[in-house]
């Protein structure tokens, strides 16, 4: 067992002896066998297909603790920069929600919404059939290390019948008083029949700190049902970001998967959605944009179990400096799933010399009767609209500029609610001013 | 206004253009005609300042001024524009903002207030019922999804709104129904005054029925043979390029 390995496991005998032991029983065996799990599993290296261009050694030669206890102070002033119209906010500081800065409203007069720790202890028969189910611990590390780990986040579930009209912000800053600290955050959404709600899961660093966030996100929408589920990563620029995202999907349902990656100097980002039941359809889509050597990695998988299902898939990204990107998106259509319609296409920008992206499309086709099409294309910005633009009389920076905006505007389009949008805008337009092109 | 002398230009080393001499004044329309690989492009790409073309010998002066040490942009501003023989396709760039941004720098170029959007709407609207262009492509991405017609028209349109005193068009009528033709020759005549010149480059005499050119000449193999009224076309139109011999290169 690697050295790092074992720390973790000493630090979690500590607290299942004494912070788990006022959990439900149901609760710490799942956290056990987590652990066990992520002893037996260890962290993966680059000799494993799925982590072969990401290099790990950030994470594993440095022990990340948990958070201290001693909390950061903000005030409402430091969020204003954060906040979107029209939303509902939740915010959680250094792993624990923080009831002061949020705004529910009178949502919980529709829905069920807590922060997740307390959702764990209450033992809610909802949280139950879903903990570690949807999210599968036995075969991801870091699934595995935050389930047993697993601390605060947001537990929402949505009853039927009930479209929630304003989205609901869950803001997740880290400003941790000490470098190298982790916070293994969990959140759960369930969207009942006919229901509909749009969650922005948004992350934010404050500072320049080192820090580790491993979070965990598990959805699931029954029949009809609607998930607008929007990520935003602005993580600080030395903090490391591994995400699991991963919904299930009844039928007839539809869920949108929209991730926005700016920041972090290394993330892995596994985005997985099943197609479960019949005629349901996943959008996902996604924008990088990483500089200086920051190292970005998208995993994704739409898994089409049923028939009739629907999905397309638009991930782009602009890599400049020593970035490093990774693209691998599986589309797998079972034996049983026919007359599905799958899409996927990767596009890359590559503004500097130094910049790289691995973009690896992955098609398994098991049923006969399906239409699947994917495509991918890295490049620099074309030559021939810059002089199109350029002989229209704008100056080489603004044509720059109009084309790089052009190529994500693509990606921002596709969000409807306008608040967001123009959040996302102004993320965009900060990042394309602060590099040289 | 116009003048190119003894120009020579090389694609990756090849010679394209083999020394063309062109003067275009102020209010007269010049058409060049010629078969495909003569050239016609390269000129009109040149003039315009595209950079994988490499100008071996001679220069292009514009109002006294050398062009071909001018930026694109530069040139767009002084009041330089081509129309593209293929309009480029940007996805996701949205054409009023696109538009917008082409207009406001040849303004403060000129030293005139910057058009607000609403004053912008005014102005572009007025321009595309001129190319007879619905509304609904103000919202659309640059060229994104326009047919061939559209593309043109679009050209025409731009030419329109940022009003350059020395238009090169490069076969804006190739690919066009009859009905096309007839919308882009009139949106072109409408423009034309004594202030501006204009070069036609096209493959067909058919736009030059509706534009009465004053010069015709005709580019092959990278050199002027032939310059003649317009009644040249006719007769390109009639007998071909091949009666033409290029060892006689004339001074235009």
């Amino acid at each position: 067992m690697l050295k790092i390995v074992k720390q973790y496991a000493d630090e979690f005998r500590n607290l299942d002896n004494g912070h788990f032991s006022t959990e439900p029983v149901a609760i710490q065996n799942i956290r056990i066998s987590a652990m066990e799990r992520f002893t037996e599993l260890g962290f993966p290296n680059n000799k494993l297909e799925e982590w072969k261009n990401t290099n790990l050694d950030g994470l594993t030669k440095t022990l990340f603790k948990l958070p201290s206890g001693k909390q950061t102070q903000i005030t409402p002033e430091t969020i204003v920069p954060f906040s979107i119209e029209g939303t509902h906010r939740l915010v959680i500081l250094n792993g624990k929600y923080l009831p002061e800065l949020s705004n529910l409203d009178n949502l919980l007069t529709t829905i069920e919404i807590k922060n997740f720790s307390e959702a764990l202890t209450d033992d809610s028969s909802l949280l139950a059939p879903y903990l570690g189910k949807i999210a599968d611990y036995t075969n991801h590390p870091f699934v595995a290390l935050n389930t047993a780990f697993m601390d605060d986040g947001i537990f929402i579930h949505v009853p039927d019948n009930q479209i929630i009209e304003n989205p609901i912000h869950l803001l997740y800053i880290s400003s941790p008083t000490d470098e190298n600290t982790v916070f293994h955050l969990r959140n759960m959404i369930i969207v009942g029949v006919n229901s509909e709600i749009t969650i922005i899961e948004d992350y934010v660093g404050l500072d320049n700190k080192k820090y580790f966030t491993n979070v965990v996100t598990e959805m699931a929408v029954k029949e009809n049902g609607t998930i607008h589920h929007i990520k935003i990563q602005q993580e600080s620029a030395r903090a490391h970001h591994i995400s699991t995202l991963q919904v299930h999907l009844d039928s007839a349902s539809s869920v949108s998967l929209d991730s926005f990656i700016v920041g972090s100097s290394m993330t892995r980002n596994d985005i997985s959605a099943i197609l479960n039941g019949e005629g349901a359809d996943c959008k996902m889509n996604g924008l990088v944009l990483a500089k200086d050597s920051q190292h970005i990695d998208n995993h994704t998988i739409l898994d089409h179990a049923m028939p009739h299902g629907t999905s397309s898939e638009l991930f782009k990204g602009i890599y400049t400096g020593k970035a490093h990107g990774i693209f691998n998106g599986r589309i797998i259509v079972r034996k049983n799933a026919q007359k599905t319609d799958a899409r996927q296409t990767n596009k890359n920008l590559l503004l500097s010399d130094s910049a790289l992206v691995n973009s690896n499309p992955q098609l398994e086709i098991y049923a006969d009767d399906v239409k699947c099409t994917h495509g991918s294309t890295t490049g620099q910005l074309e030559e021939e609209a810059l002089f199109y633009l350029r002989s229209r009389g704008l100056d080489i920076r603004t044509a720059q500029a109009l084309l790089l905006h052009g190529f994500a505007d693509q990606i921002l389009n596709k969000i409807s609610n306008l608040a967001i949008k123009a959040y996302l805008q102004s993320i965009l337009s900060n990042w394309l001013s602060g590099i040289k092109t | 206004m116009l003048e190119i002398k003894n120009l020579h230009v090389s694609v990756e080393g090849k010679p394209i253009l083999k020394g063309i001499n062109l003067t275009v004044n102020a209010g007269e329309l010049h058409a060049i005609m010629g078969p495909n690989g003569s050239g016609k492009t390269t000129l009109a790409q040149v003039i315009a300042g595209r950079d994988m073309y490499e100008v071996t010998d001679g220069e292009i002066i514009f109002d006294g001024k050398n062009l071909l040490k001018m930026t694109p942009e530069a040139r767009a501003l002084e009041g330089v524009f081509m129309s593209f023989q293929y309009p480029v396709v940007i996805p996701g760039v949205n054409i009023t903002y696109f538009l917008k941004t082409a207009v406001n720098a040849m303004r403060k170029h000129k030293g005139l207030e910057e058009l607000d959007a609403i004053d912008f709407l005014t102005f572009i609207k007025e321009k595309m019922r001129l190319v007879r262009m619905d509304e609904s492509y103000l919202s659309r991405s640059v060229n994104d999804g326009f047919s061939g017609g559209e593309k043109k028209r679009n050209e025409i349109l731009q030419m329109l709104v940022l009003e350059p005193r020395m238009s090169v068009l490069d076969e804006t009528d190739s690919g066009l129904d009859i009905d096309a033709v007839r919308i882009v020759a009139n949106g072109l005549n409408n423009f034309r005054s004594k202030e501006r010149g204009f070069l036609v480059i096209t493959h067909y005499q058919r736009i030059l029925g509706y534009i009465d050119p004053d010069y015709v000449h005709v580019l092959k193999n990278g050199r002027i043979i032939k310059s003649g009224g317009k009644n040249l076309a006719l007769e390109l139109e009639e007998k071909g390029y091949s009666w033409l011999v290029e060892e006689q290169p004339i001074e235009a």
